[in-house]
């Protein structure tokens, strides 16, 4: 154990290096997918009309294929693409638009479940005074919806945090790429395997304390 | 009657349809300033539906609704006259209110912050001025003290009077209220309804879809009676109440008011 410990803590530099490259692709990816997600979620509700269905379906048909499609593929997808479009993105960049991809077809998801949980009348409330329906959402429906989605969003976000090692296979050097590097270098497997582990698994309790802290401090 | 008052609203051939089936059917209604008017008749009558015509909650299929000049127009087969009620709507909003039987207060806001979204949102009243303003409604309905609190903090018969208070800040000239103590505890009707007696002998303009005939006797100047979508009678209490002239209305008062 002790052994182990010697080991692993002279690269600590390295491990915080990797961990602020786990935390910097996780937070953009995650904010970006909150846009993407909320947008999707306000585009699918609404009119009838038939540029509106075909809208939907097109929204739709891109959350199905996000959830039914594995990460690691997209990922490579969305990295080839930009090569070909001729747009030189750097591994970072496009790593954490796939990410932010993937994620907000699942936020959007669970956010249409939040809006179907509000009452349809908090919504008639405010077209009764006379409220814009931009304002309806920014002032009456997101903010339910966010709260009321709260738990799912938060599972989500950690869902991010946990596959983020998958951009190391565009050689982003985070913190599961981070490991791998040591464990070539030294020859030893588990602690740098292990380390990590712990590092994750604080970051995600750490997220998980500050949603809940959140949510206290409004309801309260 | 209040004949000789300004009309306010009238409405003229109402007709909706959901599909096929024509929930209401020629309608026609004047509304003269002050009068308060309730409309009764049993579930499936059409009389929620069609209060929720007057503000546009509901779309209307044929005919035209004046609200101070503002027309709201038949949409069916017409996008260019929903287009046009889309707007009509804000405006009219803005001088008809809504009381609704579930209340509808939003949950993630506070009492105060209830009130004041309308003339701060809406019509872009100066903050403090507003905040102003329904401290004095507040008071007024003896809420006062429960500025603060978030609407699930409150009982049903509270939340429906801050519902009131939120329609009154926007200074309404027209408050509908649809079945507003249908979801209340027995207890806490009387609270609500004298909050709302104290509006009508302030000359307020009210159109109330209730069961409370006593209300509708006490306070209302007209009582209309629908029923499959029709106005059938259309009225003083005295009238409607005690000589209604439509067998349908002579069944169902006497079922109701001889218990």
């Amino acid at each position: 154990m002790k052994e182990a410990f010697n080991l692993v803590i002279p690269y600590y530099p390295l491990f915080l290096k990797g961990i602020g490259y786990t935390l910097e692709v996780s937070v953009l990816a995650i904010l970006l997918a909150v846009c993407i997600g909320t947008i999707l979620t306000v585009l699918r509700m609404g009119k009838n009309s038939l540029p509106h269905r075909i809208l939907q379906n097109i929204i739709a048909i891109y959350i199905s294929f996000v959830r039914g499609t594995p990460i690691l593929v997209q990922i490579y997808i969305i990295f080839q693409a930009f090569s070909v479009l001729g747009l030189n993105l750097s591994a970072f960049t496009s790593g954490v638009i796939a990410l932010s991809l993937n994620s907000g077809g699942f936020m959007a998801e669970i956010l249409r479940g939040g809006f179907s949980a509000i009452p349809k009348g908090h919504i008639e409330a405010a077209k009764a005074i006379g409220m814009p329906s931009h304002k309806i959402w920014t002032r009456i429906i997101l903010p339910q919806v966010f709260r009321i989605a709260a738990p799912q969003l938060t599972s989500e976000f950690i869902n991010v945090i946990k596959v983020s090692p998958m951009l190391s296979v565009l050689a982003v050097v985070e913190l599961t790429r981070t490991a791998e590097r040591l464990v070539k270098v030294t020859g030893e497997a588990i602690p740098f395997y292990i380390t990590i582990a712990i590092i994750y698994f604080i970051i995600c309790c750490l997220l998980e304390e500050l949603v809940k802290w959140q949510e206290h401090r409004r309801t309260v | 009657m209040k004949n000789d008052a300004k009309i306010v609203m009238s409405v003229k051939n109402l007709s909706k349809k959901y599909g096929d089936n024509e929930v209401l059917k020629k309608i026609d209604m004047e509304v003269h300033e002050g009068e308060v008017i309730s409309i009764v008749g049993p579930s499936g009558s059409g009389k929620s539906t069609f209060l929720r015509c007057l503000n546009h909650l509901e779309h209307l299929s044929g005919g035209e609704i004046m609200v101070n000049n503002i027309p709201l127009l038949g949409e069916d087969g017409s996008h260019a006259n929903a287009k046009k009620n889309e707007k009509a709507a804000k405006e009219i909003c803005k001088s008809v209110g809504m009381v609704f039987q579930q209340f509808n207060l939003w949950p993630h806001k506070t009492v105060l912050e209830n009130i004041i979204e309308g003339p701060v949102q809406v019509k872009k009243e100066n903050k403090k001025e507003a905040i102003k303003q329904a401290e004095r409604l507040l008071e007024k309905v003896g809420m006062l003290e429960k500025k603060n609190a978030y609407p699930a903090q409150l009982s049903g018969g509270q939340q429906q009077r801050i519902a009131i208070v939120r329609t009154l800040a926007m200074n309404p000239e027209i408050i509908l209220f649809d079945e507003p103590t249908s979801a209340l505890d027995p207890e806490y009707v009387g609270e609500v309804l004298s909050v709302m007696k104290d509006l009508a002998k302030e000359g307020m303009t009210m159109i109330v879809v209730t069961h409370e005939m006593g209300f509708a006797a006490e306070v209302g100047d007209r009582v209309i009676f629908m029923d499959g979508g029709y106005i059938m009678e259309d009225g003083t209490p005295q009238e409607v109440f005690k000589h209604p002239k439509t067998e349908r209305a002579q069944v169902f008062f006497s079922k109701i008011l001889n218990v």
